[in-house]
């Protein structure tokens, strides 16, 4: 895999033979303890090498490390070289700044916030190649506009001139890989580049790195948590647990013979199979109503504009029709900006819509009658818009509850977690149907019956949420929101912030719980595969509109719409190996 | 831009009625200060029809916008002077005191408050921090009387008071403002110390400054290239609210240290119920504060392109 491009100089005959990276024994502590116990690794000239584990295993001190980029209050030792130095650990960061950027690079995980705001990403590019070159200042920025055609940005002249809030997420990510080649490094450290990415866009960004290190025989050290895009990239896989490498090797024989036991828990609960676990039964308890019952959920004709300055608009929804049936598990697909999330709000009576009409439980939210003016024209126009009362809100927010993406930034770090879970019941409006929540003792059982159920520990309830994992903290949202009965759940990415391992057991909590309590669940999600893996209906949204919806085994083995097929192709599973 | 000034002058405009309406509601009648309580109703009334603030309020407030439209202050009721030469006078020697405290103030803020974040964790950074947390609690006239107590009469190293323009002698200049200078610089440098340290040390976490070294910039040219721009959009903030403080301390300072600035003629002025001084000091101070702010609003947009207009460049 180290095919020298014809048009760069022919790398020097040591290049075939001095790894990329060679890491020996690496620890890394704070004064207090030892995080990372003594590691080691290789990354050859032209290998892609995956470092795979879940948050805290050390996957990001590892490549700081490497960077010499670590905080000041962590101290590494041990032996590393990248391109045949000297070991790093024991040089000045002096020293160091001349092989940043230049020997090594690294792309960091959230584009967004990686570029100097006030600087154009022209001259953030060009700034690192003159840092290590002696060409002058137009000669870099010329190179600058060849390295962003190089990764594939339109216009390249152009956006070297743009601002990073002028780009998508994609786009910096595309910015940050350039400024990473800048000087053809030998190493390139790629930590977790595409989480913040949509699907689609991940899968050009994977093409990209995979491509770009090939062309310079470079070795790419592939940080991420997701066994699946390792498999797509790396031809070698590194896994770390609790700072201590348990398995490395070739990436296909770990993973079909996984030997330590972590392994083979991450490749279980990596491969999100639909249907994975029996628990999951997924049958709407609907079925059993002879007559069908009316749904729960009733978008019709829908739309929601939003105003922006200069009298122009963005039309979030443009006329969506869904239904969801009392029970059943429903998917909301789709990436950023296709109105999911706007879709939400209006189920939630957070946001109302321009027109059209929502119905949830019950409750009509809003109604834009259309009025037909027979006697002069044939034209339809809308007529008197209503809108909920606000008791009326109040009952649908009874019924409907939210479930966040990020659970840390969900619950309010000062109470209490019996506290945050009891508190809608607090509202006399949320526990208008349940008589066994009028006394405080009452209320203070209920939530303990809530805790047990989503599997948190018994004294759970007077703990704050920092003494919680991710996992758990997400546990906790589900039990606030299940804590007054709803009778929908809408789940909001419950899971995009979470571990793999963690993810498949937040999944099917969800799905016990709405067997169990009888629910209807609505799961908003970019990941047509945990969509896939809790649902019995989808719809996939793409900007503003509802491109296809059916049940999901037909949407996934036959989709009708190109973009649905898109999306399902972008999906990184096990099985995909890029070559 | 249009909006920016439309504000500018809507703010201005407002300003000027309620500085007229105040002043015209407060009680002490300008013609019974003038003349004494003894005076006759005659004569209240001939220096009233004089001074013409017997004719509607509208019509006084009308000649009053006119005039300064024309760059005219009007006449002193007291005095029966012009204004204008006298009122612009002493904004020079404010607006000199003022500009050279904000230098002294910037010059020891900047480097202090930076080297306070960076060393945050070290003796370096408390001791910096202390300091300045001392240096707010301190008025500026204190500063004043304990300089002029030291430095002039104990010393007698500086005048202790006056003022001599820097067209008749600079060094006779820098000998009298310096220590005016001190007093109001020292007390705003410690508290621009505090906001600049506040905003170093929240671009210190910021990812690009980590993509900067990764890309092999040491951490202090990380610092200096992308760190303190990005920290400048709130300092400025806190600069341009504080130049108004600023104008308002140099009216103690300027009594402390017997220079003839804006600030003494204004407290002259509403000694003396000169309405017609009063109220054009008053919307003059008003209009550099506003100015200040528009300023400070425009240097946001040429530092921050995200407030530009969005869209414009691709």
């Amino acid at each position: 895999m180290t095919p020298a491009a014809p048009s760069s100089p022919p790398p020097p005959q040591i290049a075939e033979v001095t790894p990329a990276l060679v890491v020996r024994d690496l620890r890394i502590g704070t004064q207090a303890r030892e995080l990372l116990h003594g590691i080691g690794f290789e990354v050859l000239a032209g290998e892609r090498v995956g470092l795979i584990g879940e948050s805290g295993s050390g996957k990001t001190l590892t490549a700081l490390a490497v960077m010499g980029l670590l905080d000041d209050n962590l101290t590494a030792s041990g032996h590393v070289h990248v391109a045949g130095e000297r070991n790093l650990l024991a040089r000045s960061d002096l020293q160091l700044v001349r092989l940043r950027g230049a020997r090594m690079s690294m792309v960091f995980q959230e584009p967004m916030t990686a570029l100097d705001p006030l600087r154009r990403v022209g001259a953030q590019v060009a700034e690192v190649i003159r840092l290590h070159s002696a060409g002058g200042r137009a000669a870099a920025r010329l190179r600058a506009v060849e390295l962003l055609t190089e990764v594939g940005l339109p216009e390249p002249a152009l956006t070297a001139r743009a601002y990073p809030h002028q780009l998508s997420g994609g786009q910096r990510q595309r910015v940050l890989i350039a400024m990473a080649l800048a000087n053809d490094p030998a190493l390139l450290i790629a930590d977790e580049p595409t989480t913040a990415l949509d699907v689609t866009v991940q899968a050009r960004i994977l093409e990209l790195l995979a491509k770009v290190v090939a062309k310079r025989g470079a070795g790419l050290l592939f940080i991420t948590h997701d066994l699946a895009l390792v498999s797509q990239v790396c031809e070698r896989v590194v896994v770390l647990k609790d700072g201590v490498v348990v398995e490395q090797g070739a990436v296909a024989e770990v993973f079909a013979d996984p030997q330590h036991e972590y392994t083979r828990t991450l490749l279980a609960a990596s491969s999100l199979s639909p249907r994975l676990s029996p628990l999951i039964s997924a049958t709407p308890y609907s079925a059993q109503n002879a007559d069908h019952p009316p749904p729960i959920i009733r978008l019709t004709d829908v739309t929601r504009r939003y105003p922006r300055p200069g009298g122009r608009f963005v039309d979030a929804l443009k006329g969506i029709s869904l239904e969801i049936a009392p029970g059943e598990r429903f998917g909301l697909v789709g990436e950023s900006g296709s109105g999911k999330t706007t879709t939400l709000r209006l189920l939630a009576g957070l946001d109302m819509p321009t027109s059209g009409t929502v119905e949830v439980a019950g409750v009509t939210l809003a109604h834009t009658p259309v009025v037909e003016l027979v006697e002069t024209t044939t034209e339809t126009r809308p007529g008197q818009r209503f809108v909920a009362s606000a008791a009326e809100l109040a009952r649908v927010r009874a019924n409907l509850q939210l479930v966040f993406q990020d659970p840390m930034g969900s619950l309010n770090p000062r109470m209490r977690v019996g506290n945050i879970v009891g508190e809608p019941l607090l509202n006399p409006a949320n526990r208008a149907d349940i008589p066994e929540a009028t006394t405080r003792r009452e209320r203070r059982a209920l939530v303990r019956d809530i805790l047990t159920a989503v599997g948190l520990p018994n004294d759970a309830a007077r703990r704050y949420p920092h003494q919680f994992s991710g996992g758990q903290r997400q546990r906790i949202s589900i039990a606030r929101a299940l804590v007054c009965r709803p009778k929908v759940l809408v789940a909001d990415e419950p899971v995009s912030a979470l571990d793999v391992s963690v993810r498949a057991q937040v999944l099917e909590l969800l799905a016990r719980l709405a067997d169990e309590r009888e629910f209807t669940l609505v799961l908003v999600s970019h990941d047509l595969a945990v969509v896939r893996h809790l649902c019995d209906h989808i719809a996939v949204m793409r900007a503003g509109e509802i491109v296809e919806h059916g049940p999901t085994e037909q949407v996934w083995a036959s989709p009708k719409h190109e973009y649905t097929m898109a999306l399902k192709a972008a999906t990184p599973t096990m099985s995909k190996r890029r070559h | 831009m249009a909006w920016l000034a439309g504000q500018l002058v809507a703010t201005l405009a407002i300003a000027s009625l309620l500085v007229f309406w105040v002043l015209r509601v407060l009680p002490g009648d300008a013609a019974t200060v003038a003349l004494g309580m003894n005076a006759t109703p005659e004569a209240l009334a001939t220096w009233r029809a004089e001074h013409g603030t017997d004719r509607p309020l509208i019509v006084q407030y009308g000649e009053w916008m006119a005039g300064l439209f024309r760059g005219d202050f009007g006449r002193s009721f007291l005095t029966g002077n012009d204004l204008t030469p006298l009122v612009l006078d002493r904004v020079q020697v404010t607006l000199i005191l003022v500009g050279l405290s904000l230098a002294l103030a910037l010059a020891i803020a900047i480097p202090l408050g930076t080297l306070a974040a960076i060393k945050h964790r070290s003796l370096w950074g408390v001791v910096i921090t202390g300091g300045s947390q001392l240096g707010v609690a301190i008025p500026n006239f204190l500063v004043g009387v304990l300089l002029v107590s030291f430095v002039s009469v104990r010393l007698d190293w500086l005048p202790a008071g006056g003022w001599v323009p820097p067209a008749v002698s600079l060094t006779e200049f820098l000998r009298h403002v310096t220590l005016p200078v001190i007093a109001l610089g020292t007390v705003q440098a410690a508290i621009i110390t505090r906001y600049v340290r506040s905003a170093v040390l929240e671009v210190m976490r910021e990812d690009f400054l980590r993509t900067a070294r990764a890309g092999g910039l040491t951490y202090g040219q990380a610092l200096m290239r992308h760190g303190l721009r990005n920290a400048g959009v709130p300092i400025i903030t806190v600069i341009g609210v504080q130049i108004s403080a600023m104008l308002i301390g140099a009216v103690v300072v300027e009594r402390v240290f017997v220079v003839h600035g804006l600030g003494s003629l204004l407290v002259d002025s509403a000694q003396n119920r000169d309405l017609q001084a009063v109220q054009s000091i008053v919307l003059l101070l008003v209009a550099l504060v506003v100015v200040i702010n528009f300023i400070v609003d425009l240097l946001y947009t040429l530092l921050d392109p995200r407030l530009r207009l969005a869209g414009s460049v691709v």
